[in-house]
């Protein structure tokens, strides 16, 4: 079994109408380690996020194989791949995309009601993952009352609810001010170095490529550079 | 799961509000339309069965067809006074229905419709003795008649006066008699005022040179929804290789399809509320579902699968439709139930046309419980068909573009 927990080889997204062809990802080979902290940067139009959907399971790749802790999800069927993305995979959206008729507790415990965890379990967890991203005073509070930045901690708290293997974050500083982002970043960098979270992040944001161990850059759907920084 | 979906009720106020207003006027309006339409044609029926034509009528068989002298029938008393013994019957009426030429002393002739009766029968269930404007009620085996005021004036003839009947007697016999005017009745309808004359049920028989015979016997009944049971009694108590016995429904086919045709009419305003109410909810709804896309994309991203999330949708217009079911039946039923036992009081022309029939003039409505369970489930079956579109939206969502959208 591959030691990569995400590993995709000739993957391709294309694009066809009438006219022509668009090819998204263009033949991206790429393997992340456990523990990476990743960014995947690029110009706009560049795939970024399509590779991100593909290997978050929310698009089907048009060729290529995509794997996940060994297991090629482009073969799962679209209910296998919502269950799997419930255990495996951790989202965090660029609009914070919390749940607005709950409160942050139980935006959290929402991934693990639906993975059938017993709600002692849950509430319990829910409150350490908040205490985790500085919230533990805000848990009852609902995301209207939040401001950005700490709904997007609610957000990192909910997408480690489920203790996935890794997590996707699309543009997460993208609708943060400067100090919320820079306080969100030392947050996950501090999950991923203490609890060695995978982080696999979508970004134009250069705060995040400064504190990013691995930058790959893409262009036109490819891989033009792959980057690992020393130290 | 409960949660999520309750809470959504209550996410936008305006919305929800909509939603369990538009359900608790499609079963108010509807419960209140149909209970007022039933009950009037209820009560114009149970009163004109009870009063005039019964709820069942036993004939010889094949006078339905052609009601001729000729297909009257013969009954003993027993077999009526068994008939009169069957559970749910309150009166028998046997009658003679038969016409003749009616003369006075002035050479003026009219075709009239006769009609023998037991006076005291009749008396009992209809309104005859009450219709009387000159002279008295007929005696029980009276040789005397009753006319209705318009044909007492066109024959020029008054109470004491006689009136000459030619007609057809039973097998081909003449019948002819002269009887005398005990009294003159006034009816509504012109048509019965000038062309009706009631004699005893003796003198009508002698008249028609039929002792026992009769053209019909009408059978009223305390309980409309008894009918098929006391009729097959009633077949039981006769012999049906003789007799046809025939339902109300087939002997006033004209009223009952004038009843379906005003039922049909209320039934068609009720679906163009039905309509109204149904797009209002599925315009609320369509609203509902475009608003959160998003969220149904991100709820799926995160993992919950379609059908849950279809099923805690459809939860959620579940809680609002039965709000508004509930207040709509806790808002009619107590109207209902009052102008069921204190009917609504009719004024005007209607209430004196009513009255003349021996009718209270009064619309009562109807308060049978299949009614509100009825309305109640048609309201809740078009809500469960305004789901079908998020639950569409919802298992045919693209993940990846509903997050962006």
């Amino acid at each position: 079994m591959s030691s990569f927990i995400i590993e995709t080889k000739d993957l391709y997204k294309i694009y066809k109408d009438q006219a022509s062809e668009v090819h998204a990802v263009d033949g991206v080979s790429l393997c992340i380690a456990q523990g990476e902290f990743t960014a995947i940067v690029g110009p706009s139009g560049s795939g970024k996020t399509t590779l991100l959907n593909l290997i978050g399971g929310l698009d089907t790749p048009t060729a290529g194989s995509l794997c996940i802790d060994g297991e090629d999800i482009s073969r799962l069927s679209s209910r296998e791949l919502i269950d799997f993305r419930l255990h495996h995979i951790g989202f965090i959206f660029q609009s914070y995309n919390l749940i607005p008729v709950l409160t942050a507790k139980e935006n959290v415990s929402f991934i693990m009601d639906l993975q059938g965890r017993k709600r002692r379990d849950a509430d319990s967890r829910s409150m350490e993952l908040l205490d985790a991203v500085g919230l533990g005073d805000r848990a009852d509070s609902r995301p209207a009352k939040l401001s950005g930045g700490q709904q997007q901690r609610v957000a990192v708290a909910r997408a480690l609810a489920s203790k996935p293997r890794f997590i996707l974050a699309d543009e997460p500083t993208a609708n943060l001010d400067s100090k919320s982002a820079a306080n969100l970043l030392d947050m996950m960098e501090r999950l991923n170095k203490q609890e060695h979270t995978t982080f696999l992040f979508s970004t134009h944001d250069p705060r995040i490529m400064a504190k990013a161990r691995r930058i790959i850059t893409l262009e036109d759907g490819r891989i033009v550079n792959d980057i690992v920084k020393e130290g | 799961m409960i949660r999520l979906p309750w809470r959504n009720i209550w996410r936008n106020h305006r919305r929800t509000l909509i939603t369990i207003s538009s359900v608790f006027f499609a079963v108010f309006l509807s419960i209140l339309m149909m209970s007022f339409s039933n009950g009037s044609w209820t009560r114009v029926i149970e009163n004109m069965l009870r009063t005039q034509t019964g709820h069942i009528q036993v004939h010889l068989k094949g006078y339905w067809d052609d009601p001729v002298t000729d297909n009257f029938m013969e009954m003993d008393p027993e077999t009526i006074a068994q008939l009169e013994r069957i559970a749910h019957v309150v009166n028998i009426s046997p009658r003679i229905e038969t016409f003749a030429l009616a003369s006075s002393d002035y050479n003026v002739s009219k075709g009239i419709a006769v009609t023998g009766i037991d006076p005291v029968r009749e008396e009992k269930k209809s309104s005859l003795p009450q219709r009387l404007v000159a002279g008295n009620y007929l005696e029980p085996a009276d040789n005397g008649v009753l006319i209705g005021k318009a044909l007492s004036e066109y024959l020029q003839v008054s109470v004491g006066d006689s009136l000459a009947l030619i007609g057809q007697g039973y097998h081909g016999a003449g019948a002819i008699g002269l009887y005398p005017i005990r009294g003159i009745l006034s009816f509504i309808t012109p048509e019965m005022d000038k062309g009706l004359l009631y004699m005893s049920l003796p003198a009508a028989q002698e008249f028609i040179g039929m002792p026992n015979g009769y053209s019909g016997i009408l059978i009223a009944i305390d309980d409309g929804k008894a009918l098929e049971e006391t009729m097959h009694k009633v077949n039981e108590s006769i012999d049906p290789s003789i007799y046809e016995t025939l339902s109300w429904e087939v002997t006033m086919k004209d009223l009952l399809k004038q009843a379906e045709s005003d039922a049909a009419f209320s039934k068609i305003i009720i679906f163009v509320l039905y309509l109204i109410v149904g797009f209002g909810i599925l315009g609320t709804i369509i609203m509902m579902t475009t608003e959160r896309r998003r969220e149904f994309g991100m709820i799926v991203a995160l993992g919950m699968r379609r059908g849950r999330l279809a099923r805690s949708v459809a939860t959620e217009l579940f809680f609002m439709t039965c709000i508004g079911l509930l207040a709509g039946l806790a808002a009619s039923i107590p109207i209902v139930l009052y102008f069921h036992h204190h009917p609504i009081p009719l004024g005007g022309e209607v209430a004196v046309a009513m009255s003349a029939y021996g009718m209270e003039p009064v619309v009562p409505m109807d308060a049978d419980p299949f009614l509100f369970v009825s309305q109640a489930l048609i309201v809740l079956l078009i809500t469960s068909l305004t789901i079908l579109y998020p639950v569409r939206v919802i298992i045919k969502l693209e993940v990846n573009k509903a997050i962006r959208s």
